[in-house]
């Protein structure tokens, strides 16, 4: 199996080249699957079938000579509130199991099949996406494939643990307050929150309207860019994402080669240091000292921007969920049932209060684009925590692990800038840790080139030397109660 | 802190037969509480109020007449007393019984009767095994190797309490049960027991219920209490909190009773006989009659168990709730949202949790913007 590549990219280039069979690539991945997702609990769904029948409908069309598409015969999987034709989106929660098959894929697996991909599954997450540990009470919880007693971070939990562990190359997540960011971070993947906006929503499992994003993760920058490019494109026929900005498709593969070349850069201090271990700090300097940062800048009011996500997103998911928790409470996750309940109950007052900051928030960050092109930061406050760990310190102060992992994607995505992870390997380190590269609406090329670029420069990038999967050897961590 | 085990309106009735005709005894009258992973809760009030009763539900060897009780999640009210014996979740939930003595086997010596435990309800098998978790355990509570040999005879009363502890914990549980642990005790042996009791609560990772009518000790050893009267739970709270600013008036009188104690005499209950727990009356306060408040409220209208602040609860029709508290009833109500007294404290804390957010919203001080928030737009 391991003669076979294991990125996106090389999949499809040894497909086109006719050196390997879609088969060949699906049969050793679902091998894979089985062998790894015992201890790690990624899927949640295997799709065997479906992905040996695309394969061989790959493997026809090339005997017939047709063309070769961009993903051609590469593994992916998705997070299990996209819908599946015939299975039951789950959005994680049991609360949704006794729903209908879905009749159709989401636009976005849609898109995925049509560019030559194989699904194998839907992965695991925190239910309703309400978390950032992947500690589901009902599905059980997704671990880390660097240390199976730390979480995969969450919500995109089972996707970060998948492509981690080199189950498949790129998985759909989705992010609300930071969902493909905190797991591509305590997974070390890369992973890419588009613009609010710029790929539609249609047939997913919604959570928050105003801050729900679609993205992928991946093995490497560049397969990051390739499935972000497939992904791309307005709402299609039936399309029903009212948010979804209609945007051309701007592709990005074949800038990244670019590199950094002309941007302006700068790393976010303030908040952003303030709320980050020392580990994290070290991260976002490193990777500000390799892309040419110009220096620090600091945004006003990012807590409150934090605050504000947290409380809009409370209203919007309970509002989602009232009537099934008045109805059905016991279907729901324990721990997030009464956050949301709260958030139904909560004065309009304090959302609207919240909605005005956010604008207010947005203008005066788009002020800062007009002199930078691309800003650095921490994806997470610290490396992965143990599963069950109810609280952890971060400069002396003791925050709850679960809510604060989000600390610092939270004000990223509140107003819906476009971000990648890149995830990071300093010397001596057994876990993984990502900066976010954050760029001005619509410059997803930007964010691509910078992870290109810090992989390029050998700083960023899926294993380190000397760590493979499933050996661990007795480190110590920045977060630890032990 | 996660939820380990939860009751919700549980009943416990028993037929008695007064002058011929057939009654119901109301030993406890819709419980509703939780006790958290990690966590020490006191169950106090004076004898007859159902405490006793509520053990025997708990750990099962009683069937319950309505309600539900959940431990990790898991339904286990419906499952019949004689069947528990067999039940995985035995093991789970351990006992420590009032008197040593009465506990414990005669023909048994220490280490019998601690191994008769771990042979019964865990897999450990084999004497070396058996002996190294026995002595495990006596280590634990601070039994010398040497008296495990010893029949309960040989043993002095304190010896015989940590036997009984031993002999609970050597199975590892989740739950341990106390039914006042040390009123058969000899005063300067309560001391003992009682630091040995707070050591374990620090060294192992278990909750504890602490069953008592003595409130020192509750104080002592607990984190929560829960204040019982004629099979109801009247008062709920932090230990610290309930003991320092108790709010219902039997929780007072309680209180104002100890030796030493707060409060005062105008605190204490009025003559008057106790209502009978027979046939009780739905609609009046259990308290009424020997209640310094009683009003004719207090008589047609029962006060409900409800959230008076963070992690209080009370059911007195004088205790009024903090206005976060009217609040958020208040919005259950218009929601139609129903939830159990353990939720409705989660839901405080989650509240609270939303209040500081919007207050660090409202902290900002944005410029004047007559126009609506708008539609937003990247």
């Amino acid at each position: 199996m391991s003669d076979f590549p294991t990125t996106a990219t090389a999949i499809a280039a040894a497909f086109a080249r006719g050196e390997v069979s879609a088969r060949e690539i699906a049969t050793a991945t679902l091998e894979r699957i089985a062998a790894h997702n015992p201890s790690l609990n990624a899927y949640t769904a295997i799709t065997a079938e479906r992905a040996l029948s695309e394969a061989d409908a790959l493997d026809a069309a090339r005997a017939r000579g047709e063309p070769s598409k961009p993903l051609a015969a590469v593994p992916f999987a998705v997070k299990n509130l996209f819908d599946i034709a015939g299975m039951t989106t789950l959005a994680g929660a049991r609360l949704l199991a006794g729903n209908p098959p879905a009749a159709a894929d989401a636009a976005l697996v849609q898109r995925m099949h049509s560019a030559g991909g194989l699904l194998t599954g839907a992965l695991n997450m925190d239910a309703l996406a309400y978390g950032f540990t992947t500690e589901n009470t009902h599905y059980g919880a997704t671990r880390n494939p660097h240390d199976l007693t730390r979480t995969a971070g969450g919500s995109s939990g089972g996707c970060g643990a998948a492509v981690a562990a080199g189950l498949v190359p790129i998985a759909l997540g989705s992010d609300t307050n930071g969902s493909i960011r905190v797991p591509a971070s305590l997974c070390g993947v890369f992973g890419l929150k588009p613009t609010y906006g710029r790929l539609p929503r249609s047939g997913s499992f919604p959570f928050v309207h105003g801050l729900d994003h679609l993205g992928p993760l991946a093995a490497s920058a560049a397969d990051l860019a390739l499935a972000y490019d497939a992904l791309q494109g307005p709402n299609g026929e039936g399309g029903r994402d009212p948010a979804c900005a209609q945007r051309a498709i701007e592709t990005t593969t074949d800038s990244l080669v670019r590199g950094l070349e002309g941007l302006r850069v700068a790393r976010l201090a303030g908040y952003f240091d303030d709320q980050a271990s020392a580990t994290a700090r070290t991260a976002s300097e490193r990777a500000a000292q390799t892309l040419g940062s110009l220096g620090d800048i600091v945004l006003p009011e990012v807590a409150a921007a934090r605050a504000a996500a947290f409380v809009i997103t409370a209203a919007e998911g309970g509002a989602l969920h009232l009537q099934a928790l008045r109805e059905r409470p016991d279907d729901f996750e324990p721990l997030s049932r009464e956050r949301l309940l709260a958030g139904a109950l909560m004065p309009a007052l304090w959302v609207e209060q919240a909605q005005k900051l956010r604008t207010w928030f947005r203008r005066r960050v788009l002020e800062v684009f007009r002199d930078v092109d691309l800003l650095i930061a921490p994806a997470t406050p610290v490396t992965a925590t143990l599963l069950g760990q109810e609280t952890m310190v971060i400069n002396g102060r003791s925050l709850r692990t679960r809510p604060s992992m989000g600390l610092l994607t939270q004000p990223i995505s509140f107003i819906g800038l476009p971000v990648a992870v890149a995830p990071l390997w300093l010397e001596g380190a057994t876990l993984p840790i990502g900066v976010q590269l954050i760029a001005a609406p619509w410059r997803e090329d930007i964010c691509l080139r910078a992870a290109w670029a810090l992989q390029a420069a050998g700083v960023a990038g899926v294993s380190p030397k000397g760590t493979s999967f499933g050996v661990s050897p007795a480190p110590t961590f920045d977060n630890d109660p032990r | 802190m996660s939820q380990l085990l939860e009751a919700i309106d549980v009943v416990k009735c028993f037929p008695v037969r007064i002058k011929g005709k057939k009654k119901l005894l109301h030993a406890v009258d819709g419980l509703n509480f939780h006790i958290d992973a990690g966590e020490t809760v006191g169950l106090v009030g004076e004898s007859g109020c159902g405490k006793s009763t509520l053990v025997r539900l708990l750990t099962r060897t009683l069937d319950i007449t309505d309600g539900h009780v959940r431990f990790r999640g898991q339904g286990i009210g419906l499952i019949a007393a004689r069947a528990m014996a067999d039940h995985p979740l035995r093991r789970e939930i351990q006992m420590v019984f009032q008197d040593p003595t009465d506990s414990l086997n005669p023909r048994y010596t220490a280490r019998q009767a601690i191994a008769e435990a771990v042979h019964l309800l865990t897999d450990t098998r084999g004497a070396a095994a058996i002996d190294s978790a026995v002595e495990e355990a006596a280590a634990h509570v601070g039994l010398p190797p040497e008296l495990l040999d010893r029949y309960p005879h040989q043993l002095s009363g304190g010896q015989k309490a940590r036997v009984g502890i031993a002999r609970a914990i050597v199975v590892k549980p989740r739950l341990l049960v106390l039914d006042e642990p040390t009123a058969a005790l000899d005063v300067s042996v309560q001391a003992v027991i009682l630091q040995l009791l707070d050591r374990l609560k620090r060294e192992m990772n278990m909750s504890f219920l602490f069953v008592s009518h003595d409130l020192n000790v509750v104080r002592l050893l607990c984190d929560r209490v829960m204040v019982m009267y004629l099979g109801q739970i009247v008062e709920s709270g932090p230990a610290r909190e309930v003991f320092e600013r108790p709010l219902h008036p039997y929780t007072r009188a309680l209180i104002a009773s100890l030796p030493g104690g707060h409060g005062n005499d105008s605190d204490l209950l009025v003559g008057g006989d106790p209502q009978s727990p027979i046939d009780p009356d739905a609609h009046r306060c259990r308290l009424f009659g020997r209640c310094p408040r009683g009003v004719e409220r207090c008589q047609t209208q029962a006060p409900p168990l409800r959230e008076i602040s963070r992690g209080r609860a009370a059911a007195c029709h004088f205790v009024a709730p903090t206005q976060r508290e009217v609040f958020v009833d208040a919005a259950l109500a218009v929601h139609k949202v129903h939830v159990t007294p353990a939720r409705r404290a989660a839901l405080t804390t989650e509240f609270d949790r939303l209040a500081d957010m919007a207050r660090q919203v409202q902290s900002v001080r944005l410029p004047d913007d007559d126009a609506p928030a708008p539609q937003y737009r990247p």
